[in-house]
């Protein structure tokens, strides 16, 4: 049985995927494998085309992948100081209030689609304007920037409305910040890493069969004031999605 | 960096094939989005009418398909007809969704294996615009080497 909708690149995930769940519908071998219905232990009539919302099954998982242009706005602790590498020269303090800058990057992400729910790993870089915004008190010629990386799963829910998809989701991530550049005859550097946990709505619409532009916006609820806004392109392995 | 995120993309819309368009099946039947082909012949395991069922869906939507509501009737070189039933044991053959823009395959057996010359095949039940037409859409199949059960 053969389908077009097959996807070389996945094949390695859907591979692991379908070995799993095959093993536990406790179908072990294939004997007396053939392509004709009713003579193959094997066979699941409409395995490699078909979606009938059997959520055990893994041939209705739809994959996709996503290029993202991220721009956001990182919050920063309350006393955030700067390690300095001269002897001698203390850490600079940047300036004490909690505070935000802005960062502007791309993220790309890799998607499993299972009916209504998505999973999601995806990993993001993101650089703020150097000399905008972060200045020390001891140096007021320091000019800083920021670079923020982050990693980790999402998940959420999603539903179509014709080629509208709209999606739910919550990213659990690590997130690091770093602060870079700036000092005059020693090297700034200082970073941090923190959980994060971001809710996030995203709306994407087929331009093509395989083909999506979305908006996405999404907050940070434990930080004031932070938020990311997103701009995705994705390519899908399954046209419209699958519905 | 302009350059790596050109390739990103490339990467990851190029892996995708290219979905169903109509025509794919130059022979195919047509109930509406899906377009379905099927040819006949002797059962490859079994005595018997084994179909191989082609299927594609050239709309934007999914569609329900349901190949085990189509009508076989073997015909005869007399003109003898008798109508055939799908070989399913584990009840596998179910009423499905074809997503948009796939196509797929099955092969069917048809018992019992009665000497056949061609195979009549309604399509009534298989798609919703089957269903709503007045009368079933057929597709007439003729083996390529008539099957006769007492033949080697």
């Amino acid at each position: 049985m053969t389908a077009r909708v097959h996807v070389a690149s996945a094949a390695a995930v859907l591979a692991s995927v379908g070995v799993a769940l095959r093993a536990d519908a406790g179908v072990a071998s294939c004997h007396d494998w053939t392509h004709v219905v009713g003579y193959s232990h094997c066979h699941r009539f409409g395995s490699s085309w078909a979606f009938d919302h059997d959520w055990l099954a893994v041939d209705a998982v739809e994959l996709d992948a996503t290029l993202s242009a991220v721009f956001r706005d990182v919050a920063l602790p309350a006393s955030s100081s700067i390690q300095t590498f001269a002897p001698g020269v203390p850490p600079l303090v940047l300036i004490g209030a909690a505070r935000h800058e802005p960062v502007e990057g791309f993220a790309v992400r890799l998607g499993v689609t299972r009916g209504h729910l998505v999973l999601g790993f995806e990993e993001s870089f993101a650089l703020g304007p150097r000399g905008a915004g972060l200045t020390s008190p001891q140096d007021p010629t320091l000019h800083l920037s920021l670079q923020d990386h982050r990693i980790g799963w999402v998940f959420g829910v999603l539903g179509h409305a014709g080629r509208l998809a709209v999606r739910g989701e919550v990213a659990t991530e690590v997130e690091i910040v770093e602060t870079i550049g700036g000092c005059r005859d020693q090297h700034c550097l200082d970073y941090f890493a923190r959980a994060l946990v971001e809710p996030r709505v995203r709306a994407d619409y087929f331009v093509s069969r395989l083909v999506t532009i979305g908006l996405g916006a999404g907050i940070d609820p434990f930080r004031a004031g932070s938020y990311s806004l997103t701009l995705a392109l994705s390519g899908h392995a399954v046209p419209y999605g699958g519905y | 960096m302009r350059s790596g995120l050109a390739l990103v993309f490339a990467f990851a819309l190029g892996g995708c094939p290219s979905p169903y368009r109509h025509g794919d099946l130059p022979r195919a039947a047509q109930l509406g989005c899906l377009e379905l082909d099927a040819n006949a012949r002797y059962g490859a395991i079994a005595p018997g009418v084994q179909l191989d069922w082609r299927i594609g869906n050239a709309c934007d939507d999914a569609i329900p398909i349901d190949l085990g509501a189509a009508r076989i009737t073997a015909i005869a070189a007399d003109g003898t007809r008798t109508a055939l039933a799908p070989y399913d044991p584990r009840h596998e053959i179910h009423a499905t969704w074809l997503p948009a823009g796939t196509d797929g395959a099955e092969s069917i057996l048809y018992v019992p294996g009665i000497e056949t010359k061609e195979v009549e095949i309604a399509l009534v039940g298989v798609a919703p615009e089957a269903r709503e037409q007045p009368r079933s859409p057929m597709m007439r199949v003729v083996l390529g080497v008539p099957y006769h059960p007492e033949l080697p």
